[in-house]
């Protein structure tokens, strides 16, 4: 909503400047968009109020005219011009040369520094103006014609600059998406420096014949138009509105159209109060019929369009068919055009649900229907009406018809409201007296009456605030009168509720500072993706991972490989569908980083979305994914070459490192074979903690990474996927005590090098030697895995730093070697394993 | 006698100071203190004097033997100097040569800045919650005061889950706020309620610097007998100082919310770790909560109040950092998100 400051000051004074204005408005939750200079860009300096003194042709120009202009110094100067409009005594917005003006024959708005100029043999002296020169609208036919009354020689700046306030008001302010509303709340805003707000004459002439001689109105559905009120105007003569008029339009952010128009706009801008005038001639059975619209109705607006009604639409109909759209939008049919001589104004108060039902249904926004939908004035259609008409006598030369329409079944009395002092005080926490609420109500033209309690004031609503029903409502209205910032800070001083831990919320936390800890960056990504991206993902919805021993597990569980959530009104497809994994954001994140950064290490905690059988809301499970390209240091004078490059045994050193932080002691990882095509089928692991498959930790396919666009071979993208749900379940269940004493007795290093087939998994051999040695063998680390001579073929050799350590006593030598013998009896019985020589 | 002692000792000590390394001072030790050494060739001098002498002699050779035992640690301990410090300056590094690199990785700013807000929440008592991000249109708007073609609705776009009766206040959205978990809370617990509910949000709304239709919100909600608008003031000002900087200001301003009443929106300033002062940020809404939302929530508003906000967290993060873009926040480059730890 613009506000013209000085079209404000028809009804406020302006006591303070606009900023300070500005400063409180928005504190008083009218948020200011801004405040803008009229004129916004030029600053009309050698701009002056001049008259048309005498007009004579131009010698050697049939065209051009020399006209003498007064600007309030003694000597008249000369312009030559072409315009069509003057005459003598015409008051003009005079430029003089140094004046700065848009150029008034582009519309580009380019601006030019106005010189002395010789037009056909003849200086000059200076330019009568045109609204496009000035800045004022698009006009560029013929100079801005400025009132009668306007003073000779004032500067152009001080007669018609201006400030405008633009107000973006929330759908509580309604009432003040007008001058007059915003002027309350400003005159309430500004009360101190003695604002007060005064209203328009209400003053109507009406002289002629009674209207209900020409018009007929009927309101059949007043569930959808509680109130319609009419007044009718004969003999109008349509034409340009004044300059005045315009030129206050202009500033609110409306386009002059004709008078009828503009004043009807003008009355909406003033009062807040959306009127619509139809030519009466073109309403078939001089007839108004406010009705809900019958099934195949139509009908073109006045912006040309053909609008389908549905019959859960107002509209407003002729004998025949409809004429309007209520509250929305007016047809062509009935449109104002330079022909039209009796004008029904139509002032009438819709229901907000069903204007801003239709609007959006016909995907209509007007200033109409923007101030239907947030509720008019109920009380307020005739006043807006008698406006317009008297406007319309005044400006267009109409005779107002005696009588009027007000149909008003059911009208509502003006709400009631009992505000306390405990109930301010409760809310507020600051003890005002009755006194000071009262006073500050007041400003905002609240009916008070006292109560005999002393303690207690009954309120009566003005009918312009829908937005306040109960207590609380004013409650709000004392406090922002009173200033938020005046009121008192204090502690919450209130019992703490019972506790209620949340572990998920400190596993995810905890999850976070490991993996950051293990070198990888947490990336955070929309949760929403594309079709593409799950297809690729799922080139083989049935993908099934297989443990090599057997068990069938899901790449995804089961439930996750539903069909997608898919939103209704997507931004884009590339946005489209709830996501169903993480991997395919990361594989994103990874082609875009790899353009400019070489090692990349990434991961992401969040859910992931499917639907959820006979349950209302779907599943969000939480799952930890990572991915990881590059060398695994960055090239420095430590790693000339930049470190190998990070693969598989990285992405699961991650997990390991993940899963043994989070204290998990039976870690294990299993073959798996992978129909979906996205795994590298030799380097790709089910990972189970205490026998749970809880994720793969695997090398992406390299034909699967051509298809995300990420890098071919020897390049190597490590991955993890890993169900956060399931691991912080696990943490929740009794794990095996973490805690063993430490022992008293030294410790004996001893190396065990073996050969055993090709085939064998050196994690068989570790769980051998762990499970032999027991709890006298305190760690055995593969420090070795070697192949070729002089390892006999389709051999290898593992070694292994073995420590031994009891709790009970100094290991003697003996009982070292009978350990070590046993460890390596069993090793040749289980998986043939002979030492090496 | 006693200068044949003093000799004696002259001689000692001059060998002792020509001794230059350790293993010379080894071959000294043996060859004036060692069993065979000098000095205990003149202890056994003690027979071949008179018994009246014997006593004397003996204590002049024992401080003798003192006296060279003595020179013999300092000269010890001078030369180990000496060699520690030799080796120690052929041990010389160039200390501005970089680290070794180890490499630990980088928390998302947005959750860093989640833990953050609630670490100062949780120094307050309040309890950190969650809450689904696919929604119900009743709890996301119906229950908070937002019924359906109400023009509050029109201030929150909205994505809906397809193959739903859009109409109807069953239908399933994405969440446009964390509002619905005041809904969710209380339905779960009676007062006194100080909880926070982080989390994702979105809107349907095209992408600028200061937009996203992607988004963190944290809820707040608070609900005990007599909790007053001053008091929501108070949190949000220890907020402003624990999260920002201990001098920042926070201005409260009327703000509209359906679902709170009176309304109220935080402006808050504060000094950048560069100590520049920022402008007046537009940071949350807030506001006591609306008796009908407490009703909803099966309480009774007249005997309890309570208020609620809505923080939008990037907000935090971009005045905090002094971030100009939030579209950096999900766009995941390292080049950004390696500036924050």
């Amino acid at each position: 909503m613009n506000i013209p400051l000085r079209w404000l000051g028809d009804y406020v004074q302006l006591k303070v400047t606009p900023e300070e204005l500005a400063r409180r408005l928005a504190t008083a939750g009218l948020a200011v968009e801004e405040i803008r200079r009229f004129p916004a860009e030029l600053d009309w300096g050698n701009v002056y109020v001049g008259q048309v003194v005498k007009i004579a042709p131009h010698p050697d120009a049939d065209r051009l005219i020399l006209a003498t202009v007064d600007y309030g110094q003694p000597q008249p100067l000369t312009v030559v011009t072409g315009a069509p409009n003057l005459h003598e005594g015409a008051k003009v917005p005079f430029a003089m040369s140094g004046a700065k003006l848009y150029n008034g024959h582009s519309e580009a708005h380019e601006i030019a520094v106005l010189k002395p100029t010789k037009m056909r043999g003849i200086l000059s002296e200076g330019m009568v103006c045109s609204a496009l020169e000035l800045g004022i609208s698009d006009e560029h036919e013929g100079i801005l014609l400025l009132p009668d009354d306007a003073p000779i020689g004032t500067p152009l700046l001080d007669y018609m600059g201006d400030y405008v306030i633009d107000l973006e008001l929330t759908p509580n302010l309604g009432r003040a998406l007008s001058i007059i509303g915003a002027g309350r709340e400003i005159a309430a805003l500004t009360w101190e420096e003695g604002a007060r707000i005064s209203y328009p004459e209400d003053a109507l002439h009406a002289t002629g014949p009674d209207m209900a001689a020409d018009v007929k109105v009927t309101l059949e559905d007043s569930d959808l138009a509680p109130r319609y009120s009419g007044l009718l105007v004969r003999g109008v003569q349509v034409g340009p509105s004044p300059v005045w008029m315009q030129e206050r339009l202009v500033k609110a952010g409306m386009r002059p159209i004709n008078n009828v128009v503009d004043i009807s706009n003008y009355v909406m801008l003033e009062w807040g109060q959306p009127l619509h005038t139809f030519d009466l001639q073109k309403c078939v059975g001089k007839q108004i019929i406010v009705r809900r619209a019958r099934p195949g109705e139509t009908i073109e607006g006045i912006d040309h369009t053909i609008y389908k009604l549905d019959e859960q639409m107002l509209a407003i109909c002729d004998a025949e068919k409809p004429v309007g759209i209520a509250g929305v939008m007016g047809g062509a049919i009935s449109e104002i055009d330079e022909s039209s001589h009796d004008i029904f104004i139509e002032s009438a108060h819709f229901t907000p649900l069903s204007v801003r039902r239709t609007a959006r249904r016909l995907g209509l926004h007007t200033e109409a229907s923007h101030r239907f939908e947030r509720t008019v004035d109920p009380e307020g259609t005739m006043r807006a009406a008698r406006r317009c008409a008297e406007l319309l006598r005044e400006i267009a030369g109409g005779d107002v018809a005696t009588g009027s329409v007000d149909i008003y079944p059911n009208p509502q009395p003006l709400k009631q409201i009992t505000l306390t002092t405990h109930e301010v005080a409760r809310l507020v926490g600051m003890q005002f007296s009755l006194a000071t609420i009262m006073e500050l109500l007041s400003r905002l033209e609240f009916g008070l009456s006292a109560q005999a309690d002393g303690s207690s004031v009954l309120v009566t609503v003005p009918s312009y605030r829908n937005d306040v029903n109960i207590p609380a409502d004013l409650v709000e209205e004392v406090a922002r009168m009173y200033g938020y910032d005046n009121l008192p800070t204090s502690t919450l001083d209130t019992p703490l509720p019972p506790e209620h831990p949340n572990r998920s919320w400190e596993f995810e936390e905890r999850v976070r500072d490991i993996v950051t800890g293990l070198g990888m960056d947490e990336v955070v990504n929309y949760s929403l993706q594309s079709r593409r991206d799950i297809d690729l993902l799922w080139q083989q919805p049935d993908a099934v991972l297989r443990e090599a021993g057997g068990v069938g597990r899901t790449w995804f569980p089961a439930d996750h490989r539903r069909e997608p959530l898919r939103l209704f009104n997507p931004l884009s497809s590339e946005r489209e569908y709830l996501r169903v994994s993480l991997l395919p954001g990361l594989f994103h994140n990874l082609a875009d980083n790899l353009r400019h950064s070489e090692r990349v290490a990434l991961f992401e905690i969040a859910h992931v979305f499917y639907s959820n059988g006979d349950e209302k809301l779907p599943a969000e499970p939480s799952r930890l994914s990572g991915v990881l390209c590059g060398p695994r240091a960055p090239r420095s004078r430590y790693y000339p070459n930049g470190g190998d490059a990070l693969d598989y045994f990285d992405a699961k050193g991650i997990v390991e490192g993940l899963l043994t932080h989070l204290e998990f002691s039976v870690i294990d990882f299993s073959h798996v074979q992978d129909a979906s095509g996205l795994l590298h089928p030799g380097r790709s692991a089910a990972v189970l903690v205490g026998g749970l498959m809880v994720g793969v930790v695997a090398e992406l396919h390299p034909a699967a990474a051509e298809k995300w666009g990420l890098p071919d071979p020897p390049a190597r993208i490590a991955l993890f996927d890993l169900d956060a749900d399931a691991l912080f379940t696990l943490t929740q269940q009794a794990q095996e005590q973490k805690y063993r004493p430490i022992s008293k007795f030294p410790t004996v290093r001893q190396d065990l090098a073996l050969i055993v087939d090709e085939s064998v998994a050196a994690g068989k051999v570790q769980r051998l030697i762990e499970q032999t040695g027991g709890k006298n063998l305190a760690a055995a680390t593969l420090f070795d895995v070697y192949t070729g001579a002089p390892i006999p073929p389709g051999k290898k050799s593992l070694a292994y730093s073995l420590t031994f350590q009891s709790y009970k006593s100094t290991f003697s030598e003996e009982e070292i070697s009978n350990l070590r013998s046993r460890i390596v009896a069993r090793l040749g019985k289980e998986v043939g394993a002979v030492l090496r020589g | 006698m006693d200068t044949e002692l003093q000799q004696v000792a002259a001689e000692a000590l001059a060998e002792l100071e020509s001794a230059s390394d350790l293993p010379a001072l080894t071959r000294w030790k043996g060859q004036w203190l060692g069993d065979k050494g000098k000095v205990r060739a003149l202890f056994g001098n003690i027979r071949n004097l008179a018994p009246e002498q014997r006593a004397g002699y003996g204590q002049a050779v024992n401080a003798l033997k003192e006296q060279l035992e003595a020179a013999l640690n300092e000269r010890e301990a001078s030369l180990k100097a000496a060699a520690l410090h030799h080796a120690l300056a052929s041990d010389t590094v160039d200390i501005t040569l970089p680290g070794r690199p180890a490499e630990m990785g980088h928390m998302h700013v947005i959750s860093r800045t989640i833990r953050e807000v609630t670490s100062a929440f949780v120094q307050m008592g309040f309890q950190i919650w969650e809450g689904p991000e696919v929604e119900v249109d009743r709890y996301n708007f119906e229950l908070l005061n937002i019924p359906a073609e109400h023009p509050a609705r029109s201030m929150q776009d909205t994505f809906y889950i397809s193959d739903q009766d859009k109409s109807g206040t069953g239908s399933l959205l994405l969440r446009t706020h964390t509002s619905p978990n005041q809904m969710r809370v209380m339905e779960q617990v009676k007062p006194p309620i100080r909880v926070v509910v982080p989390g994702r949000c979105y809107r349907a709304e095209r992408t600028d610097a200061t937009h996203e239709f992607y988004f963190y919100q944290m809820e707040a909600l608070v609900v005990a007998e007599k909790v007053t608008l001053a008091d929501l003031k108070g949190t949000l000002a220890t907020f402003a100082r624990l999260v920002f900087s201990p001098d920042a200001e926070v201005r409260f301003v009327c703000g509209y919310f359906s679902y709170v009443e009176p309304g109220v929106e935080l402006m808050v300033r504060c000094t950048l770790p560069n100590g520049k002062r920022t402008n007046w940020l537009e940071l949350l809404g807030a506001g006591m909560v609306h008796p009908n939302v407490l009703r909803n929530g099966g309480i009774d508003p007249d005997k309890y109040s309570g208020f609620a906000f809505g923080m939008g967290l990037e907000r935090v993060a971009l005045l905090k950092y002094g971030i100009d873009d939030i579209r950096h926040f999900y766009a995941n480059d390292l080049r950004f998100l390696e500036q924050f730890g």
